[in-house]
């Protein structure tokens, strides 16, 4: 009995989760927010909103979105991949004292030290461009740690018989630690990926004018400023939209919606690996 | 180990630690360097503490810091209790049940930010947004959320809470499943009812996972920022200002620079010792 009643309020806490996500879409789909039953949308279904989002500014967006995000996961994957590994299988003189200076980067959190950062982008004349997009989101190695645990128990016996064999360090990284770690790695690369395609206030910082507007930032100007949707159609003419049969609110709609499908699909690809180190790193706790 | 190879392991640790310097931890000492001076546009004179002294005796501060501390109770309401008791709830569920669950409860934390910024509008909207159009039904005349000094900050803690009380349940379970089922067993034969149970045997062995969460919780309670920045802009008068909002004031929309860089100085040394107090408490070995 009462295991039904539990069963009953963690099913209404989910629909609660997922209610947003539904009165997204609805609007969308019927034009102006409401609250509608499913049944209630398929009579009334229309798809002029999504006709009329101005698919002709994505491909921009998309392409600076994908080479900020793309470009930062995989620096970030491979810098984090090579630290970890040469933090766990070498010595070198100085490595305590990298060691705690990496553990305070930890403690130091990113979004609070932004405008200091912003300033050393600046003078490091990187500033508006891709650079300083991609660059100062590498800040934290809280990664670090984690791989370095993890290599920790790779086997010195196999790295020692491959350098019998004539391999060199950086060989012996690229040939035989990676593709041990294969999953890993596409956990940190969709990890870092989706952290910034959503990161809107950095981009929003470091982006100026309009070529470097990424997804996050020109879809988040479009949700917030109705100015923007009325200059999505032709001839600056504020009175389209309506004519066509189309709403502020359900283009803003659609636009959260495309925002957000590239996060949920990268999740559920990454889900796999997700878990799987999630498990793994709680052991570690 | 032959000798040539150790520097192979300095040459890999370079290339991340080099740019985690410049970008994780120069900020802060670039900070506390740049607090100290006056900067104007083109020109950067030293004024000692007086950044410093401006910033204690700016009453706005204070403000910000009570309308950050609102968000750091909902944070830790949200994280650190409500994610617990769900988690508990879902623990004594079939295990597929579950996980479809946690799909769900997933859903709010993925896409918070930009995608539910049209919908949270409209639901907190004064002319015809759904809350007002609910409480209408009870004829209970419409409410100006976010251009009202008392409902701003709560609105805009009420949106992030949403994405906050789920996101943590999966974490939660990992730290159930460590607890040893036998001495919940011999608790349960020894007359212990099922609150018992929670209150003194799960609670104290999931210690360590809920410190962890509180630390994160409370760190990012601190750099709320996107949320005002999208609803509010900070207002009305100040009353969503969070310390995150206020440095950007100050930075970017025409405030004082050297305020700005004081504020970031006193927020690095704040959630360092906050992380270390709470590594310290967790035990954490991690070298």
């Amino acid at each position: 009995m009462s295991k039904w009643l539990i069963a009953l309020v963690c099913i209404l806490i989910a629909l609660w989760s997922l209610f947003p996500a539904y009165l997204t879409l609805q609007t969308s789909l019927l034009g102006g927010f409401r609250i509608a039953s499913p049944l209630d949308i398929i009579p009334h279904l229309k798809l002029i909103n999504w006709r009329l989002l101005p698919w002709k500014w994505f491909l921009p967006w998309i392409k600076n979105s994908l080479i900020v995000c793309g470009l930062f996961a995989f620096l970030a994957t491979f810098l984090t991949l090579l630290a970890g590994y040469g933090f766990a299988k070498y010595d070198f003189p100085g490595k305590e004292i990298l060691f705690w200076v990496l553990l305070l980067s930890m403690m130091i959190p990113g979004v609070a030290m932004f405008l200091p950062k912003f300033l050393i982008t600046k003078d490091l004349g990187l500033f508006g461009n891709y650079g300083g997009l991609i660059f100062p989101l590498y800040a934290n190695a809280a990664g670090i740690f984690l791989i370095r645990q993890y290599y920790q128990s790779l086997s010195d016996e196999m790295l020692d018989a491959a350098r019998i064999d004539g391999a060199n360090e950086f060989q012996l990284f690229r040939y035989i630690v990676i593709p041990l770690t294969v999953s890993m790695a596409i956990y940190f690369f969709v990890g870092a990926f989706m952290s910034q395609w959503g990161n809107f206030m950095w981009q929003f910082i470091i982006a100026k004018g309009a070529d470097l507007r990424t997804f996050a930032v020109g879809s988040a100007l479009f949700i917030i400023g109705s100015t923007e949707v009325v200059a999505a159609g032709s001839a600056g003419d504020p009175g389209w939209l309506t004519t066509l049969g189309g709403s502020v609110a359900g283009l803003q709609a659609a636009m959260s919606i495309v925002q957000a499908v590239p996060i949920l699909i990268f999740y559920a690809v990454g889900q796999r690996f997700f878990i799987e180190n999630l498990r793994f790193g709680v052991v570690q706790e | 180990m032959r000798s040539h190879t150790r520097w192979w392991g300095a040459l890999m640790v370079l290339p991340a630690t080099l740019f985690i310097l410049v970008f994780g931890i120069l900020p802060v000492f670039y900070s506390l360097w740049l607090s100290f001076y006056d900067i104007g546009l083109a020109s950067r004179t030293y004024i000692g503490f007086q950044n410093y002294v401006k910033l204690i005796q700016e009453p706005d501060l204070w403000d910000s810091i009570r309308v950050t501390s609102k968000f750091v109770v909902v944070f830790i309401f949200g994280e650190v209790v409500v994610s617990y008791i769900i988690a508990l709830g879902l623990d004594r569920l079939n295990k597929t049940f579950a996980g479809i669950m946690l799909v769900a409860y997933r859903v709010p934390g993925l896409v918070a930010g930009i995608a539910t910024i049209a919908v949270w509008r409209w639901i907190f909207q004064t002319h015809k947004g759904g809350l007002n159009l609910l409480l209408g039904r009870l004829h209970i005349p419409p409410v100006s959320w976010f251009g009202n000094v008392t409902t701003a900050p709560w609105a805009c803690a009420f949106i992030i809470f949403t994405t906050l009380l789920t996101g943590h349940v999966l974490l939660y379970m990992a730290a159930l499943h460590q607890v040893n089922p036998e001495i919940i067993e011999a608790s349960r034969l020894d007359g212990a009812n099922e609150l018992q149970i929670i209150w003194h045997i799960i609670t104290p062995l999931t210690q360590p996972m809920r410190l962890y969460i509180l630390l994160g919780s409370f760190i990012s309670a601190l750099q709320v920022w996107e949320t005002p920045f999208f609803f509010t802009g900070g207002g009305p008068l100040g009353a969503s200002t969070t310390v995150m909002y206020k440095i950007y004031q100050e930075g970017f929309l025409g405030g004082e620079m050297g305020i700005g860089l004081a504020m970031s100085v006193v927020m690095a040394l704040f959630t360092v010792s906050l992380s270390i107090f709470f590594m310290k408490k967790l035990k954490v070995h991690l070298v």
